[in-house]
C-alpha cells in the first residue's frame, strides 16, 4: 500500500495501460466483461486523480507526488511524473472525460476489444503527457497519443475517416518533428546537460537570441498544431466529424488542451525572453482564432463541424490569456482549457445522441425538436448557452478573465475579441433554432428522448460547468499558485 | 635383398593408377569400392617403403600404412553399407544412375 | 425597483394562470418566469458590476426562452434570437466598460463610482458611453431598440413583465445606478438625453401607424423608455428611475388589458376590433385608465413622472424640452388611437365566430389592482407625499430638486395630452380627417417610412446580417479552399515527392541490388552445369584438379 501510494501518478498513468493489456485477454463474446473492465479502470482513474485533487497542497512549492527513477544512463533520461497546480485540472478533466466517454462507447458496433485496447492506451498517454516532468519522457507520451487516435479514427470513423487519420496524423507528427529538434537543443545547449524540465528551468539555456526563437518556434510549431492555431486547424474539423462520438469528445476535451498545457510548461518557463516578445503575435493569432473560427463555425450546415468550429473560436480565448502575460489572463487561460473541455466534451456527446438516432448531422435536417425530445432540447440548451459564454455557467469565467486579462496587456485585441462572443452567440443560436425550434419534421415524429445512460454521461459535466461557473474559486485556487511562480519567471505582472 | 626404391614406387604407381582408372570408369558401385582399395594400398605401399628406405627408427611409415587399413576397412563397411541401402531403395548399384545431388 | 419587480411580477404570474392555462408547456412557462425572476433580482440587488453583468445576461436568456416559447412558430424562434442578439451587441458594450473600469478603477463595486470616475480620469466618458452602450441594448434605445417590436412573439404576460415593465428598464436601472459617472461629463450626458430622445420620438412616431395592439405597445414602450433616458440625460437619476417605476405599472397593465383582449378575440390587429367595452367591461376600463395615465393627465401617475422628466429637460435647453413635449403630445395621441380603435364604437369585422367574453377573474384582478397602482402609485414622488420616494431613493433630494421650474411646464404637458387625445378622438372616434387630402396626399411617403418602421430592420438585414453572412460563408470557403487546399497541397505534395523517390528506388536503388542478385543467380545457373551427381565425375574433377594444382606448384617452382 505505501508501495503504491509512493507512485500514485505511475499508478495512475498506467492502470489504463494495463486495464487495456487486461481486456485483450477477454474472449470477444464477453462483451459485457469488456465494457465493464474499461468502465471500472477509468472510473478508478478518476477517483484516484480525485483523490490527488482533494489532498493537492496548493501553496506548496514545486511538484507532488514526484517520481524520479534514471532511465537511460546514457542519455540522463530519467523517469520523472510530478504533479502541479497547472497539470493537476487538465489530468482530473482527463480522468472524467475518459470515464465519460468510456459510458458513452457502449454505441460502439464492432471490434469492441481493439477499440477499448486502444481507448485505454490513449489515456494512458494523455495521463503521461500531463504528468511528465522529463522533456524525453514528455516526447514519447506524446507520440504515445498519436498512435491510437490513429487507429480510433481510422478504424471506427465515418465515411472518409482513412482521409482524416491520417492527416490528423501527419500534421501532428510534422509539428512533434520541430519539437523533437528544440528538445535536442535544449539537451545538448544547457549546462544541466538533461531532458529534466525543472533542472532545465533551473540552469537556463546557453543560447543566443535569435537560436533561442528557434528553439521557441519548434515547440510553437507542435503545440500549436494541438491546440490549434491558425492556419494549422484544418485537421481539427475533420477529424472531429470523422471520429466517432466519444473520441471526439477526447479529441476536444484533452488532446486540444495538450498544446495550451505545452505552452505553460515548456515554452513559457524555457524560454521567458521569448515568450514576452511572442506576447503580440500570440494576442493575433488568438484574436484570429476567436474571430475566425466563429465566423466559420456560423458557416456550417454540419453539426459537427459547427462544435469543431467553435472548439477554434474558444482555443482562441487560450491565447488570449497566455498572450496577456499575467495573472488573471493565464488564469483565464488555464481555467478555459478545462472548461472548453467540459463544455465541448458535452457538446461532442450531444451531438452522438443525435446522430444514434438520426444518423445524420444536417442542421437542417432537424427542425422543431424541442417539443418532440425536451430533455434532449434541454441538456443541448444548457450546454449551448456555456458554450457562448452565459454568465453562471463556467465558460463565462474563463473567458471574462482571459478578456480582463489582456486588456491591459493588448486593449484593442481585446476588445475586437469580444466581438467573437457576439458571433459565438449568434452560430449556438442559430444552430438550436435550427435543431430545436420551429415546426417539428415529420420524419421525427418517433425520436426517442435522452436515455438514462446518456443523460449520466452528461451530467457530472453540468454540475461541474454550473459549479465553476458559480464559485470558479474552487479551481483557480489549485492553480493560481503555480501560474504566479511562473508568472515571476516570465518577469510578467503579477499584481494583475 | 633388398628392393631398391624405385621398383617400389613404380609398383605403387601401378597400383594407383589401376585403381584411379577404376575408380573412374567402373559402373558398379562395389568396383569403385575395390578401386579406392587398391588406390589406398598403393599409398601404403609408399608409406612402408618410405619408412624403409629412410631408416625411420620410429617406424612412423608402418604405424601409418596399420592407420590406413584400419579406415580402410572402416571405409569398406560404411561404403558397403551405404551401396546396400541405396540398392534396397533404387534396385541398382549402378553409379550412372545414382545422381540424387545434380544441381 | 426590487419592489417593482416583486409586485407587479406578482400580479403578471397571477393573470398568467389564467392566460397560459391550457398550454401544453404549462409547467415550463412558470419555470422560466421564476428563472427570470431570479436573475432579475440578482441584476437589480448586485452591489458589483459583475453581478449585476450575470443578472444582466440571465434576463437576456430568460427573454430569449420566454419570447420564442411557442418556438413552432418560426417568427418566435427568430424574435428570439433577434433579441438575444441584438442585446448581446450592447452587452459587448457594457462587457467592454466593465473591463475598463476593472483596469482603470481597480474594483467593480457599485459604491464610490465618483471616486471611480475621478481614477478613470480621460476614459470616464468612455467608461460611461460603453455602460450606456450596454443600457441601450438592453432598454432598447436607438439603434439597437429593433428587437423589442419582435419580442411581443412571445406570450402577453412576458411581454407585459419582460419587455415593458422590468427587464427593458434594466438599462434604465444601470444608468441611473451609475449616474455618478456620467454627470462629470456633460457630453456623455448629452448623448445620453439625445439618443433618448431620438429613440423616443421615432418610437413614438411608429406608434401611432402600428395595427397590431401589441406592437403599438411595443413601440410606446421604447419610446416611453426613451423618455426616461432623456431624463437621466438631463442629470436626474430620480427623474428617470420614478417614470420607470409609474411606467412599469401603467404600460404592464396595458399590456395584461391586452393579452385579455387577445385571450378573447384571438387577434391582435385593432383595424379588426371596436365595441369591445361591451362584452369586456373590465378590461376596458382598466385599459383606459393606464391609458390616461400614460398620456400624463392629472392626477394619474404618468402625469407627475413625465413632468418630473420635463422640468429637468427645460433645464438642458429649450430643444430638449420641445422634443420631450411633442414626444408627450404623441403618445397621448397614439395611446388614445388604440384605445378607441380597440374599445369605441359599435363591434365590428371581427370574425363573425368569435364572441369576445371577459377573462376570468384570475386575470382581472391583477388588471384592478395594477389600476390602482397605475392611478396612485405617482404621488410618491410628489410634494404632496412630501417626496418620500425620493427621500427612498436617498438620492438629490437636496437644491437641485427644490427649485421647482417654471410652472408652465406643468400647464404645457397637461396642454399637450389634452390636445393629443383630442385629436385622435377626433380623427379616429368621430372619422374627422385632420388635414386636407391634398396635405395627406403630399405625406403619404412620410406614412409609408413611418409605417416601415424607418427601414431600419431592412437596412440592419442589408447592412449587418447579410454581410456577416457572407462573411463567415467566404471565411468557410476560405478555410476549405486556401488554408486545407494548402495542407492538402502539402499532402500532394509529399505524395508527389514520394512518387520520385518511390522511382528513384524502384529503379536505381532496387535496380543495384536487383543486379547484384542477378549475376549471382547467372554464375549459380552456370556452374550448376557440372554439379551432374555423378560421383565418377566429382572424382574425375578432383583427379583433374589435383593434377593441375602439381602441375602449377611443379611450373612455379
Amino acid at each position: 500500500m505505501a508501495f503504491l501510494a509512493r507512485h500514485l501518478l505511475s499508478l495512475i498513468v498506467f492502470l489504463p495501460l494495463a486495464a487495456g493489456l487486461a481486456i485483450l485477454f477477454i474472449p470477444k463474446e464477453r462483451d459485457r466483461w469488456i465494457q465493464a473492465a474499461a468502465n471500472g479502470a477509468t472510473l478508478l482513474v478518476l477517483i484516484l486523480t480525485g483523490w490527488l485533487a482533494l489532498h493537492f497542497q496548493p501553496q506548496a512549492p514545486g511538484f507532488q507526488w514526484e517520481e524520479a527513477v534514471p532511465w537511460i544512463g546514457p542519455i540522463h533520461a530519467w523517469y520523472h511524473l510530478g504533479l502541479d497546480g497547472i497539470s493537476l485540472p487538465l489530468v482530473f478533466l482527463t480522468a472524467l472525460l475518459s470515464f465519460l466517454a468510456a459510458v458513452a462507447s457502449t454505441t460502439i458496433p464492432e471490434r469492441r476489444k481493439e477499440f477499448f485496447f486502444l481507448y485505454l492506451l490513449l489515456e494512458s498517454g494523455m495521463l503521461g503527457t500531463f504528468l511528465a516532468l522529463d522533456l524525453f519522457l514528455f516526447y514519447i507520451f506524446w507520440e504515445v497519443v498519436l498512435v491510437p487516435m490513429y487507429f480510433l479514427i481510422g478504424i471506427w470513423g465515418g465515411p472518409r475517416r482513412e482521409y482524416a487519420a491520417i492527416k490528423f496524423f501527419l500534421y501532428t507528427l510534422a509539428g512533434s518533428v520541430f519539437m523533437l529538434l528544440s528538445i535536442l537543443t535544449c539537451y545538448l545547449r544547457s549546462p544541466a546537460h538533461s531532458f529534466s524540465i525543472p533542472e532545465l528551468i533551473g540552469k537556463g539555456l546557453q543560447l543566443g537570441p535569435a537560436a533561442q526563437w528557434w528553439v521557441f518556434l519548434g515547440f510553437f510549431l507542435a503545440f500549436a498544431i494541438k491546440v490549434p492555431i491558425f492556419p494549422f486547424h484544418t485537421w481539427l474539423p475533420d477529424a472531429h466529424v470523422e471520429a466517432p462520438a466519444p473520441i471526439s469528445v477526447l479529441l476536444a476535451g484533452v488532446l486540444l488542451k495538450m498544446g495550451g498545457y505545452g505552452f505553460l510548461r515548456i515554452s513559457f518557463p524555457l524560454l521567458p525572453h521569448v515568450a514576452i516578445g511572442f506576447s503580440l503575435i500570440m494576442g493575433i493569432l488568438g484574436l484570429i482564432n476567436i474571430v475566425y473560427g466563429a465566423l466559420v463555425a456560423m458557416a456550417q450546415s454540419d453539426f459537427k463541424k459547427l462544435v469543431a468550429y467553435s472548439s477554434v473560436s474558444h482555443m482562441g480565448f487560450v491565447l488570449l490569456g497566455l498572450s496577456a502575460l499575467n495573472l488573471t489572463g493565464f488564469n483565464g487561460a488555464a481555467l478555459e482549457m478545462f472548461n472548453h473541455g467540459m463544455i465541448t466534451g458535452g457538446m461532442f456527446l450531444l451531438v452522438g445522441i443525435l446522430y444514434d438516432r438520426t444518423h445524420t448531422r444536417e442542421l437542417d435536417a432537424f427542425g422543431g425538436l424541442g417539443a418532440k425530445i425536451p430533455v434532449y432540447g434541454g441538456l443541448l440548451s444548457f450546454f449551448a448557452l456555456a458554450s457562448l459564454g452565459l454568465p453562471g455557467l463556467s465558460g463565462f469565467v474563463s473567458e471574462f478573465l482571459a478578456l480582463l486579462g489582456c486588456f491591459p496587456t493588448h486593449p484593442a485585441i481585446t476588445i475586437a475579441s469580444a466581438s467573437g462572443l457576439v458571433v459565438g452567440a449568434a452560430y449556438f443560436l442559430l444552430m438550436l433554432q435550427r435543431i430545436l425550434l420551429g415546426p417539428l419534421k415529420p420524419q421525427w415524429s418517433g425520436l426517442p428522448d435522452a436515455g438514462r445512460r446518456e443523460i449520466f454521461t452528461l451530467v457530472p459535466l453540468m454540475i461541474f460547468i454550473l459549479w465553476i461557473g458559480l464559485y470558479p474559486r474552487c479551481i483557480l485556487a489549485l492553480q493560481t499558485p503555480a501560474l504566479t511562480n511562473l508568472l515571476f519567471r516570465l518577469g510578467g505582472n503579477i499584481g494583475w | 635383398m633388398i628392393v631398391p626404391l624405385p621398383q617400389l614406387l613404380a609398383v605403387s604407381a601401378g597400383l594407383f593408377a589401376i585403381g584411379l582408372f577404376g575408380a573412374l570408369t567402373r559402373k558398379n558401385a562395389i568396383g569403385i569400392l575395390m578401386s579406392i582399395e587398391l588406390i589406398l594400398n598403393s599409398a601404403n605401399l609408399n608409406l612402408v617403403a618410405f619408412n624403409r628406405i629412410w631408416g625411420e627408427p620410429s617406424g612412423l611409415g608402418q604405424v601409418m600404412a596399420l592407420f590406413v587399413i584400419g579406415t580402410a576397412a572402416g571405409g569398406a563397411v560404411v561404403g558397403l553399407a551405404l551401396i546396400l541401402t541405396i540398392f534396397r531403395h533404387r534396385q541398382t548399384i549402378s553409379a550412372d544412375e545414382i545422381k540424387l545431388l545434380k544441381g | 425597483m426590487c419592489l417593482v419587480v416583486t409586485v407587479v411580477g406578482w400580479l403578471i404570474m397571477l393573470y398568467s394562470i389564467g392566460y397560459m392555462g391550457g398550454d401544453p408547456r404549462f409547467s415550463r412557462f412558470f419555470a422560466y418566469l421564476s428563472l427570470f425572476f431570479f436573475a432579475m433580482l440578482t441584476l437589480v440587488l448586485a452591489g458589483d458590476l459583475l453581478l449585476l453583468y450575470i443578472g444582466w445576461e440571465g434576463v437576456g436568456l430568460c427573454s430569449y426562452l420566454l419570447i420564442s416559447f411557442w418556438f413552432e412558430k418560426p417568427a418566435a424562434a427568430n424574435a428570439g434570437k433577434k433579441a438575444f442578439l441584438t442585446t448581446r451587441v450592447g452587452d459587448l458594450g457594457l462587457l467592454a466598460g466593465i473591463l475598463l473600469i476593472a483596469k482603470r478603477a481597480g474594483d467593480l463595486s457599485l459604491t464610490n463610482l465618483a471616486a471611480k470616475g475621478a481614477a478613470l480620469g480621460g476614459w470616464a466618458p468612455a467608461a460611461a458611453l460603453l455602460i450606456f452602450w450596454g443600457a441601450a441594448g438592453k432598454s432598447a434605445q436607438f439603434p439597437l431598440h429593433v428587437w423589442l417590436p419582435d419580442a411581443m412573439e412571445g406570450p402577453t404576460p412576458v411581454s407585459a413583465l419582460i419587455h415593458a415593465a422590468t427587464m427593458v428598464a434594466a438599462g434604465v436601472y444601470l444608468v441611473a445606478r451609475t449616474l455618478p459617472l456620467f454627470l462629470p461629463n456633460p457630453n456623455a450626458l448629452l448623448a445620453v438625453a439625445t439618443i433618448g430622445g431620438i429613440t423616443s420620438f421615432f418610437a413614438a412616431t411608429i406608434a401611432c401607424t402600428q395595427t397590431d395592439l401589441k406592437r403599438i405597445l411595443a413601440y410606446s414602450t421604447i419610446s416611453q423608455l426613451g423618455f426616461m433616458m432623456m431624463g437621466l440625460g438631463a442629470g436626474s437619476a430620480f427623474a428617470g428611475i420614478f417614470h420607470l417605476v409609474t411606467h412599469a405599472w401603467f404600460k404592464a397593465l396595458l399590456f395584461l388589458g391586452a393579452g385579455s383582449v387577445i385571450h378573447a378575440v384571438h387577434h391582435q390587429d385593432v383595424t379588426r376590433m371596436g365595441g369591445l367595452w361591451r362584452s369586456m367591461p373590465v378590461t376596458a376600463l382598466t385599459f383606459t385608465v393606464a391609458a390616461i395615465a400614460m398620456a400624463g393627465i392629472p392626477p394619474l401617475s404618468g402625469f407627475w413622472s413625465k413632468e418630473e422628466i420635463l422640468r429637468r429637460l427645460a433645464g438642458s435647453g429649450p430643444p430638449f424640452l420641445i422634443l420631450g413635449l411633442s414626444i408627450a403630445f404623441l403618445t397621448a395621441f397614439y395611446i388614445t388611437r388604440a384605445v378607441v380603435l380597440t374599445f369605441a364604437g359599435k363591434p365590428h369585422v371581427i370574425p363573425a365566430n368569435a364572441h369576445p367574453h371577459e377573462s376570468p377573474l384570475v386575470m382581472t384582478i391583477p388588471l384592478i389592482l395594477l389600476m390602482l397602482g397605475a392611478i396612485g402609485i405617482g404621488f410618491i414622488g410628489t410634494e404632496f407625499a412630501g417626496h418620500r420616494f425620493q427621500h427612498f431613493l436617498g438620492i438629490e433630494t437636496g437644491a437641485a430638486h427644490q427649485e421647482h421650474g417654471p410652472a408652465w411646464i406643468q400647464l404645457a404637458a397637461i396642454g399637450v395630452a389634452v390636445g393629443g387625445i383630442a385629436l385622435a378622438i377626433l380623427r379616429y372616434g368621430l372619422g374627422r380627417q385632420l388635414a386636407p387630402a391634398r396635405v395627406r396626399g403630399s405625406l403619404s411617403w412620410a406614412y409609408r417610412i413611418v409605417s416601415n418602421k424607418y427601414y431600419i430592420d431592412e437596412l440592419y438585414d442589408r447592412l449587418i446580417i447579410r454581410p456577416v453572412l457572407a462573411l463567415a460563408r467566404s471565411a468557410f470557403s476560405f478555410d476549405a479552399g486556401v488554408i486545407d487546399g494548402a495542407v492538402n497541397e502539402t499532402g500532394n505534395a509529399g505524395l508527389a515527392l514520394s512518387r520520385v523517390k518511390g522511382w528513384i528506388d524502384q529503379r536505381i536503388v532496387d535496380g543495384a541490388v536487383n543486379a547484384a542478385a542477378a549475376a549471382v543467380g547467372r554464375t549459380g545457373a552456370a556452374l550448376r552445369l557440372i554439379q551432374t551427381g555423378l560421383v565418377q565425375n566429382y572424382l574425375l574433377i578432383a583427379a583433374a584438379g589435383t593434377l593441375t594444382l602439381f602441375a602449377v606448384l611443379r611450373w612455379l617452382s
